[in-house]
């Protein structure tokens, strides 16, 4: 499988530094789709032009990235396309690698429970097959890298394709089983946006898993793993943020990178759906309805951790997908790491319901986008109720899928357990809701 | 207005200046002496030469204070000892063409005050001529100088030359403060919120997010800090502090000419009514008007030194009755003078006035001035291009550009690009301040 995924890369690599080579490189960066003012470039080599000129890059109320990145395009500056670029690759690479131990680890429990007899007789259709996993891999690698969201994101050098390339390792030493490496990407992925915090929780609950620990909170085993990968994650953390400090000097960064992540003080229009509420808001409700609307973003994992702790990289993608939703400034950069993981849920296509209706609202939108930004904003006969519509319409899309994989997900599950042809009690045919 | 056929006012500026003094010396001016400060060179206030200048005119006619009043006092009142006033108006027009055939008016209404709000304990109640408004302000907040300008429409500096005092569109606010003031952001809110009152503008949008504390640009006008420029007067000569309120008003007049190149202009076209009295509060009330070809004509001539080169004016002073003439009005104009048969003479004399006219517009260009645009389309993008221009003929200059954006204005300092003679440049000091960050 090495050489179709070295054609890949290839392509992929060939299509972006056309790209980069076009006048289209300009125009792309200044999409407010595909960048937001936390991860611009523009931003970026404004912060370092601040930094130069002795000012704390953080002054102005320009600069909203990590110390560490500024650092790393301080001798990165002029090699910035390539840096993207080897970024997407890691990203897909580690994706592959991941999706293929996933894989066998799913084979593997397959194979054990048809031994122990555990499926019903006429389920058997729903198992999967080593042949028919054997191009997910690579479907997945693909599904990155030819996302038309992945190439703009990458074109517009947003630094969001480093924060992909940070979530996908944190997924590759997590599934590799390496605890400790696992701790440290995520605390470095949480030290960039403060949202991959919510995947401790699908990360713990792999690992008890794979030690097989049982999840009880009286057991001590349970506590002592628990504890020690929270050390690890903690520990990681401070050791980060204490590093960011020494290289700047200064605690600047904090109510400049997480302060405006929380508060949302920019309200430049993007994908997401915060700009528009608040900027109609009264100011004084405003600490109320970012607090709801935060909140709403980490609510989901306990709920989500409870119904599926058997199935954590299950609960990893919808972890992904919720942040990508909800977050404060998204971009489709972070839409396009979630939509890489379809691939592995190929063999859910039979219960999903609403996959047409979904691809019809996300692909309108995507098109729909830049025209009505271009009504808006130069030719001036729009205003920003339709643009927001078209951000609501697309947010609805992606949940409408989220939440379709979901029942598609659980839907399987209960086949698996009960058989496929369901029976109400009076014999006659049962059919599955999602409640 | 149906009587104009004259369109009004390019330019429309009002400019309040309130200048301390050391000394309670007056400016009279005197048929044949220099003209008093306001008309003074150059715009830039931070220039040595206007402290001399000054300097020089406070002394020249400090002696003629007291022979001056008294006379103008007793022609006026008769024979009874007047009543001696601490503050005095003296009002001014000054019209003068400009070369590109518009009409540029200057009323100047300047009162002098003799009182200190800064010593201890001396509170002032009555106000005769100061308005009172101002005076309350003055005194609350410890202003030592204020520079207040209202501004429509924009100043053509290449074809007009350098306005008397240039300020920018819009409204500009300059505020000295007395060194025993402590908290100068809190007094500057209060003060530009009641000011905002008092003048019904909005005053009180110029807040911490579009004001800046300039620190290498921008000295005060009047009393000098011990290192910088300007003491009005020596110190053993002045007795005390005063206070000069100096208002003015500019506007340019756009001319419609009738088509046969004559200019013709008049008070009457200009403003639609002539002037039949002096203010009767004012202690000396004169009008100047640039040209000698004015009629009617007067015997009074002025000069004075303008942007470098000496000017001649001619004087109509309103407080004799004599200049009002038999009609008691006084109407200033500007006629030419093309008979029929002279028509050959008119040309050559209409072509030397052209030269002539040329020949002004040279002098009066101005050796910098500055210009700025924006370009680019739509609300997401753009770029705002600052030009200076240098029109020395030999000479180059040190250019210091001090620029405030407000914080919704987001600029990239990384896009800062200097060209000059479409080469790259590079500033030699570039200095940043970042202001309060909205909330």
């Amino acid at each position: 499988m090495a050489a179709p995924l070295t054609l890949l890369l290839i392509v992929a690599v060939t299509i972006r530094a056309v790209l980069f080579r076009s006048s289209l490189a300009d125009l792309i960066s200044e999409r407010v789709e595909v960048v937001s003012p936390l991860n611009a470039w523009k931003r970026v080599v404004e912060g370092l032009a601040l930094l130069d000129l002795g000012v704390s890059p953080y002054s102005g109320d320009v600069f909203h990235e990590t110390p560490l990145i500024i650092y790393l395009f301080h001798f990165l500056v002029d090699y910035a396309e390539i840096v993207f670029v080897v970024a997407d690759g890691i990203t897909a690479v580690a994706l592959y690698l991941s999706v293929q131990i996933y894989n066998k680890n799913v084979f593997r429990k397959q194979k054990y429970a048809l031994e122990a007899d555990r499926y019903p007789a006429d389920c058997l259709e729903l198992l999967r097959s080593p042949k028919e996993m054997f191009y997910i891999p690579l479907k997945v690698a693909m599904f990155y890298l030819l996302n038309p969201f992945t190439i703009l994101s990458c074109v517009a050098k947003s630094t969001c394709g480093l924060n992909n390339a940070v979530i996908a390792l944190f997924i590759l030493c997590t599934l590799k089983g390496s605890a400790m490496m696992s701790g440290i990407l995520l605390a470095l992925a949480t030290y960039q946006s403060i949202y991959p915090l919510t995947l401790f929780a699908p990360a713990l609950l792999f690992f008890l898993q794979r030690l097989y620990i049982p999840v009880n909170l009286r057991r001590s085993s349970f506590w002592c793993f628990v504890l020690q990968y929270a050390f690890v994650y903690v520990g990681s953390l401070v050791v980060i943020t204490g590093l960011s400090f020494f290289l700047l000097g200064s605690w600047d960064f904090i109510p400049s990178v997480y302060g405006f992540i929380f508060s949302v003080p920019d309200l430049t229009p993007n994908i997401g759906l915060f700009w528009y509420f608040f900027a109609e808001m009264f100011e004084h409700f405003r600490l109320f309805f970012i607090c709801v609307f935060q909140i709403n973003i980490f609510f989901y994992t306990l709920p989500l951790a409870i119904k599926l702790r058997e199935h954590p990289v299950f609960l990893m993608f919808m972890q992904i997908a919720i942040i990508s939703i909800f977050k404060s400034y998204p971009t489709v950069g972070d839409v396009a790491l979630y939509m890489a993981f379809l691939p592995a849920w190929n063999h859910l296509y039979r219960f999903l319901r609403n996959i047409f209706l979904v691809s019809c609202v996300l692909l309108a939108c995507s098109a729909l986008f830049p025209v009505l930004w271009h009504l808006w904003i130069y030719a001036g006969s729009a205003n920003s109720n339709f643009y927001y519509a078209i951000t609501l319409l697309f947010n609805f899309g992606q949940i409408l899928l989220v939440s379709d994989y979901f029942y598609a997900y659980l839907r399987r599950e209960h086949h698996l357990t009960h058989g496929l042809y369901l029976k109400k009690k009076d014999g006659t045919e049962a059919t599955l809701v999602l409640k | 207005m149906a009587a104009h056929r004259y369109s009004l006012s390019f330019l429309f500026v009002f400019i309040f200046s309130n200048v301390p003094l050391h000394c309670s010396c007056d400016t009279l001016e005197q048929a044949d002496s220099i003209v008093e400060t306001q008309r003074a060179p150059q715009s830039n206030k931070a220039t040595a030469n206007r402290a001399e200048f000054n300097e020089r005119q406070w002394q020249a006619s400090d002696t003629e204070l007291d022979k001056d009043e008294t006379t103008d006092s007793q022609s006026l009142r008769g024979a009874a000892a007047p009543p001696v006033f601490k503050d005095q108006l003296q009002e001014e027009l000054v019209i003068r063409p400009l070369p590109s055939g518009d009409i540029y008016a200057s009323f100047q209404f300047r009162t002098l005050w003799d009182v200190d709000f800064l010593q201890d304990g001396h509170k002032v109640s009555h106000y005769r001529l100061f308005p009172k408004s101002l005076g309350q302000v003055l005194s609350k907040f410890s202003v030592r100088e204020l520079h207040i300008s209202f501004t429509q429409g924009f100043w053509r500096t290449m074809q007009w030359g350098q306005p008397f005092i240039p300020s920018p569109p819009g409204a500009e606010l300059w505020v000295w403060f007395h060194h025993t003031v402590t908290d100068v952001d809190g007094n500057w809110r209060e003060l530009t919120n009641v000011l905002s009152g008092i003048f019904c503008a909005s005053l009180n949008f110029i807040d911490l997010t579009n004001t800046v504390q300039p620190s290498a640009s921008f000295k005060p006008l009047g009393l000098g800090n011990a290192v910088h420029i300007r003491p009005v007067c020596k110190d053993d000569q002045c007795t005390g502090k005063a206070w000069e309120l100096r208002q003015t008003l500019n506007v340019v007049f756009d001319l419609y000419t009738s088509g046969q190149g004559k200019k013709e202009w008049s008070l009457f076209k200009m403003f639609s009514r002539t002037l039949t009295e002096a203010c009767p509060l004012a202690s000396s009330s004169k009008v100047y008007g640039e040209l000698f070809e004015l009629s009617p004509s007067t015997p009074l001539l002025s000069q004075a030194v303008v942007l470098g080169d000496r000017r001649t004016y001619s004087v109509y002073d309103l407080s004799r009755s004599e200049t009002f003439g038999q009609l008691r009005s006084l109407n200033l104009l500007l006629r030419w003078k093309a008979d029929s048969g002279m028509k050959i003479y008119s040309i050559a004399v209409y072509l030397l006035m052209y030269g002539l006219c040329y020949f002004l517009a040279d002098m009066l260009r101005p050796l910098l001035h500055a210009e700025r645009y924006v370009s680019g389309f739509g609300l997401q993008i753009g770029e705002i291009h600052t030009v200076i221009y240098n029109n020395h003929p030999y000479r180059a200059f040190p250019v210091l550009l001090m620029d405030s954006v407000p914080w919704y204005l987001q600029i990239y300092i990384h896009t800062l690009t200097v060209t000059s003679k479409n080469r790259e440049n590079k500033p030699s000091e570039f200095s940043l301040q970042f202001m309060i960050v909205h909330e």
